[in-house]
């Protein structure tokens, strides 16, 4: 009778514990925003990028090396490589030590916790599920490069309103696809200026670059059936610009770029990227 | 799962347990089919070229026993898939193989293996090879009998997709449990009573990573785009009872699934539920039986952004007559898996022996109605029906919708009118809807059939059989609808080792006129546990289904053969 009560028990349990559900105002989340009208179209693309993720922060002893390392690896690589730097976990928290400055966002966060970055700096490259440290950075970007297919050019405009940036797409396919495609946009900004742990030292005027920023359009629907060679899709999107208390814009666009990704809708895996300054 | 088989194989005969038993004194079984197609271009019945010439479909199964250890594999082959197989199967390869043993009161499998919790309604693992069905699971399963009259069991694993390696897929991985308890084993005292009490509840969860899926809904100037909250993990839980009292049986199953936003039901979280019901009394010459069955959002599979009928979780019965005769079956019905409510009643009487009616060896007369409907379902307010992203809909659990699926009354005698010739008569009424194979807004189809079957049995044990079949409707519309059929066939059989038979359906109703002739020609021939049989002609273009489940099986002309063996 012992065990028809532990079984009783086990399966109550998994009753309770595997099933997930979600309140009527929890099933679905407005994560964007499509414009009916088309923004011109003013950087084309005619090659394949790579994307590199660094996870990094400010407390994080080791990271200027990293940093530094990207800048290397910047002219070697052009336009093509287009890099991302991502604030997040403890190493990133603001506190009186920094001044407060806070360059986390939720996006960074959750991408942070996806990939189960625990120490840093350390990369991902493509969004595929290795973390590579910053000296094998080199190796692992050449590598992508040369095992990805150029399927696909992301053209780019951009138009700043207000407090809001537009931005127009334009996929452009070179070759027919079954899959399914997200888009995610968002904003970097170049030449923050803040405190940075280097080794035993605390640099004061430290220079971040390519920080992520809040508001992203994260995993936007390309298509929904398969596309053809030669096929465009535009798209055109709006991005909140981040306002202060004061109502003041929170970013300096004059160093602010646009970041495009195309990913694959099921395995999450970057396929194209592309980037644009807001301002020129 | 190449790489996995090999090192399998390995284990197994290198294994301490295996070596100190001495493998060789097992016993190892097996059984074999192929079939083999060829067809030609016929414009007359749509039948298309096959570029390749020939196809063929292939298995094996090979098993090794001893004692209570049991372990096999499933050789596959589809080289290329016989018309009406998914083209995903081409190819060869193990995609079956495990080890089984049992101890004490526990059975381990290891590997790949069917099972099914109850009727089915949450958890199926099965294959049915004439429908290119195989959701074979690969991992572990336990089976645990502690007591008489105690069933429990545990499974986890992922199901077949084809030839995919399912540990390198995104699919989902399928966990559940089932306790059945027989209270007449359990409880001594009960042993012998006229009332038989069994209950059984399971639970199954299928955990899918999340993934994205949006919508987009017009606002103005712009398109919102919304993400939905896709639950990764989706559980279902059922019930089930079976209780008898002396020639009074009632048995039944109610499931409810949770959230499951899916490519079946249009993404919305509407919860699932389904309840089968099913009475049978029976005493020497009467049964009567009755089932009931309501099924609303109950696609259940193990990958949310895939429709058709591959990777199932559960299985939900039909509950119209399954018919043999091919035009009996022309129109057979779909479940529904989004919906549908119905029943079935069947009687089956033996007249008896020295009546007016009966004769001299009695007859059997068989009675069958079955009626499907759509479910109740009413809009939420404020959101479309079935709305992606939303509830969907409301719905009155014993309310029925508009819509008339299926509906069925048909007759049967069986008359034995001599030890060596007997005869079976049998006359259907069915109206089709065939919206339940996704043809949404044809006509509904009305369809009177007639069969009559009769067969002479030679004194030298050799038989003749004669086959005459009617099915006429109005209806005359695309490939789907053809009007009027007539088959007439006849076997000839020499003492079950060999056979010669000659058929046509001939399509008369349509606007082809007598164009349109399927004749078929076979020959079969038996030794011990080996069939050989070889066919010629013509097969429409139509839907196989079978409890429920059904396959679209285009038209072909040409050879086909089919070579069985079992050792």
């Amino acid at each position: 009778m012992k065990t028809i009560k532990i079984s009783i028990l086990v399966l109550a349990a998994i009753l309770f514990f595997s099933c997930d559900e979600f309140k009527e105002d929890e099933l679905i989340t407005l994560v964007g925003r499509e414009l009916a009208q088309d923004i011109e179209i003013t950087k084309t693309q005619d090659f394949q990028a790579v994307y590199l993720e660094e996870h990094t922060g400010w407390g994080c002893n080791n990271c200027p090396r990293a940093a530094e390392k990207l800048e290397e690896l910047s002219p070697l690589f052009g336009e093509k490589l287009i890099a991302v730097a991502i604030h997040a976990g403890s190493l990133s928290e603001p506190n009186r030590s920094n001044r407060f400055l806070d360059l986390r966002t939720d996006y960074g966060n959750s991408i942070a916790q996806a990939f189960g970055i625990n120490a840093r700096p350390m990369g991902v490259i493509n969004r595929k599920n290795d973390l590579i440290q910053y000296n094998d950075w080199e190796s692992h970007l050449n590598n992508e490069l040369s095992l990805s297919q150029h399927s696909v050019n992301i053209n780019m405009g951009v138009k700043e309103e207000s407090n809001e940036i537009l931005v127009g797409l334009e996929f452009e396919f070179l070759q027919s696809s079954q899959d399914n495609f997200l888009i995610s946009v968002f904003v970097v900004e170049d030449n923050i200026i803040g405190i940075q742990r280097d080794g035993e030292d605390k640099v004061e005027d430290y220079v971040f670059n390519n920080v992520l920023r809040q508001n992203p359009l994260i995993n936007l629907p390309l298509n929904t059936e398969s596309v053809e060679q030669g096929q465009t899709i535009r798209k055109n999107y709006k991005i909140d610009i981040a306002i202060n208390e004061e109502g003041r814009q929170f970013w300096n666009l004059s160093n602010c770029r646009i970041i495009v990704l195309l990913t694959e809708k099921i395995s999450g895996k970057v396929v194209q990227a592309n980037q644009i300054k807001i301002r020129n | 799962m190449k790489k996995i088989f090999p090192f399998f194989i390995l284990c197994f005969l290198s294994s301490p347990f295996l070596s100190a038993q001495g493998i060789l004194g097992g016993r190892v079984t097996g059984n074999f089919q192929t079939d083999i197609q060829s067809s030609r271009a016929d414009s007359v019945i749509g039948a298309s070229k096959l570029e390749d010439k020939m196809r063929i479909n292939a298995f094996a199964n090979i098993l090794y026993t001893q004692d209570n250890f049991t372990a096999g594999f499933r050789y596959e082959s589809y080289l290329n898939p016989v018309l009406g197989f998914d083209n995903e199967y081409k190819g060869a390869g193990i995609p079956f193989r495990f080890a089984s043993y049992k101890k004490d009161f526990l059975e381990i499998t290891l590997g790949n293996y069917y099972e099914q919790f109850g009727n089915g309604l949450i958890f199926r693992s099965y294959e049915e090879r004439n429908l290119g069905l195989d959701n074979a699971m690969d991992g572990i399963r336990l089976v645990a009998k502690p007591y008489k009259g105690v069933i429990l069991k545990g499974l986890v694993g992922k199901q077949r997709y084809y030839w995919e390696d399912v540990w390198q897929n995104d699919n989902g991985l399928v966990r559940g449990a089932d306790a059945e308890l027989n209270f007449n084993e359990l409880m001594p005292k009960f042993a012998a009573s006229d009332l038989r009490i069994t209950l059984g509840g399971s639970f199954v969860s299928v955990y899918e990573k999340a993934g994205t899926e949006n919508i987009v809904q017009p606002n103005g100037l712009y398109n919102d785009v919304y993400q939905l909250s896709v639950p990764a993990n989706v559980g279902a839980g059922a019930f089930r009872w079976n209780i008898g009292y002396k020639n009074f049986t009632l048995q039944g199953e109610y499931a409810q699934k949770g959230q499951d936003p899916n490519a079946m039901n249009n993404y919305i979280y509407h919860k699932g539920n389904a309840l089968l019901l099913a009475a049978d009394y029976s005493i020497k010459g009467f049964a009567l039986r009755f089932e009931g069955k309501r099924i609303d959002n109950m696609s259940f599979k193990s990958k949310r952004n895939l429709s058709g009928r591959m990777l199932n979780v559960n299985y939900l019965p039909a509950i119209t007559r399954q018919h043999s005769y091919s035009l009996m079956s022309m129109y057979s019905y779909a479940t529904q898996l989004n919906g549908e409510m119905g029943f079935q009643i069947d009687a089956m009487y033996k007249i008896k022996k020295g009546t007016l009616l009966g004769g001299a060896n009695g007859t059997d007369v068989k009675l069958n109605y079955s009626y499907v409907s759509s479910i109740d379902k009413t809009p939420i307010e404020g959101i479309a029906l079935n709305q992606k992203g939303t509830l969907g809909y409301e719905s009155k659990f014993f309310s029925k919708g508009d819509d008339k699926y299926f509906e069925e009354i048909n007759f049967e005698i069986n008359k034995k009118f001599s030890r060596s010739y007997k005869m079976n008569f049998m006359y259907s009424y069915q109206e089709f809807n065939p919206i339940a194979y996704g043809h949404d807004g044809n006509p509904m189809i009305y369809a009177h059939i007639l069969v009559a079957e009769g067969i002479y049995r030679f004194a030298s044990r050799n038989s003749l059989k004669g086959e005459l079949q009617v099915l006429m409707t109005k209806q005359d519309y695309d490939e789907f609808a053809k009007g009027d059929w007539l088959q007439i066939g006849a076997e000839y059989n020499l003492k079950g080792r060999c056979f010669f038979s000659l058929s046509d359906q001939w399509n008369y109703g349509t606007e082809q006129g007598d164009k349109v002739h399927y004749y078929n020609v076979s020959v079969g021939y038996t030794l011990n546990t080996t069939r050989v049989q070889l066919s010629y002609g013509k097969q429409r273009q139509g839907i196989l289904c079978i409890g429920g489940v059904c396959r679209e099986v285009p038209a072909s002309n040409g050879l086909f053969m089919t070579i069985t063996s079992s050792f």
